[in-house]
């Protein structure tokens, strides 16, 4: 009389009865010259090992170097509480799930998905002379986030940005705030400095 | 007489003993798997889950050096030299180091002017057709250069095309930017730089492994 052996796809029991079955012995995986940096990916079918499709953290990035003037732009004003809009007649959005609000190529606010995100920010309104300042941090509907940033008199002093990391847990609207506005160019005489030389840079770090 | 049947998380043998399994059989394994899910282990168990790639980065580039150009023993910056992008993002290399990293990586290709056998210059990128990538310079002026100089630089493409915002840089000391660039190519490779808009005073030649030490230049894929 025989009995029946055991096997786990072509893992047979030792003689003490104990399988040895690797991942390849699984009927549903198959393993083909595996190798190190190897993911298990199912193909639709089975499992296989596989170096795995790259894909990539979303970007917005809003700003050209355009020229103008910022007084046509939808900005309530250049004051401490006012938002900064940024000119850009074609922006790019990598985020999935994102969107950024415009009119007339003006981007007033940018909402994010859920995720983690680095958010940069650079201001270049126009002041009317070098005691002048302006700061603005980054705004997320109810409170002012992250670190200041400055712009001052001459163009070498534009290009100090307002950054913060933020995690929305749900789709948030985040604009650029003034809290400083020391001897800024009243909105209607505003060159097309900051269009030139503002921009925002958001990128994504986790979703 | 009565035999023991084994069994592998409930499931049984078959009447010559083979046990099938998949694997959210395994007793660690949960899988709800969509297609180019990947196994994943989430602290306890494995499940299926989307891959996630992040960034792409590239490197700095510009390995600083001792080395000098004789080519440029002049004083100050001539832009006739500029063909087409600006010259401060170039960085004298010495020919044995280990000058451009970027090389072997895929997308970008750095383009070099040699004028000389201790004189190189990085002069262009070229990106791959159908390519997404943020580029990000931080630069200044060289130490020597006059204190009021400076340029206005933006990335461009050879033909033109402003690719993001305005900067102005001056000499270490009294500023460094990061300026930032955003291309998208599709059909075909496109050659990009950092191009100069405007010069204003003396500003020297980027040589000195002071100045060099300023430079950082990386690259986010974004597709």
């Amino acid at each position: 009389m025989s009995h029946n052996k055991i096997k786990i796809g072509n893992g047979e029991p030792s003689r003490i009865g104990a399988i040895g079955a690797e991942l390849g012995d699984l009927s549903d995986v198959t393993e083909s010259s595996v190798a190190l940096g190897n993911y298990l990916i199912y193909d639709g079918s089975s499992w296989e090992n596989a170096t795995p499709t790259a894909t990539y953290a979303g970007t917005i990035f809003i700003g050209e170097g355009a020229s103008q003037n910022y007084s046509g732009s939808g900005a309530s004003g250049v004051s401490v509480g006012n938002d900064v809009e940024f000119y850009a007649a074609s922006t790019t959005n990598t985020i999935t799930g994102a969107t950024i609000t415009s009119a007339s190529n003006w981007i007033s606010s940018v909402t994010l998905p859920a995720g983690t995100f680095k958010l940069y920010a650079v201001a270049g309104l126009d002041l009317t002379n070098s005691s002048g300042l302006l700061e603005y941090r980054w705004h997320d509907g109810s409170s002012q986030v992250g670190a200041t940033g400055n712009c001052g008199y001459t163009n070498d002093l534009v290009g100090n940005p307002a950054v913060t990391i933020v995690t929305p847990t749900t789709g948030t609207t985040y604009t650029v705030e003034i809290i400083t506005a020391t001897n800024v160019v009243a909105k209607a005489s505003q060159t097309d400095r900051h269009s030139e030389r503002g921009y925002i840079l958001i990128e994504e770090i986790r979703t | 007489m009565s035999y023991l049947t084994n069994t592998i998380n409930s499931i049984e043998p078959d009447r010559i003993g083979q046990v099938t399994l998949d694997l959210n059989d395994l007793s660690n394994v949960s899988t709800s798997p969509a297609v180019n899910d990947a196994l994943y282990f989430d602290g306890s168990d494995w499940i299926a889950s989307a891959i996630i790639i992040r960034y792409e980065d590239i490197a700095t580039f510009a390995t600083p050096s001792t080395l000098s150009a004789a080519q440029y023993t002049a004083s100050y910056y001539n832009t006739s030299f500029e063909s087409p992008f600006l010259l401060p993002i170039r960085s004298t290399l010495s020919t044995a180091g280990p000058n451009v990293i970027l090389d072997s990586l895929p997308k970008l290709t750095i383009g070099e002017k040699v004028y000389g056998t201790k004189s190189r210059y990085i002069e262009r990128i070229t990106v791959d057709a159908n390519t997404k990538a943020l580029l990000s310079c931080d630069v200044c002026l060289a130490e020597n250069s006059q204190s009021t100089a400076f340029i206005d630089a933006q990335w461009q493409t050879s033909t033109g095309t402003a690719l993001g915002p305005i900067v102005r840089i001056r000499r270490t000391g009294y500023n460094r930017q990061t300026i930032h660039g955003y291309i998208s190519t599709s059909g075909s490779t496109v050659d990009v730089g950092l191009k100069t808009l405007t010069l204003s005073g003396n500003v020297a030649w980027p040589q000195s492994t002071a100045t060099k030490n300023q430079y950082a230049l990386t690259a986010k894929f974004t597709a």
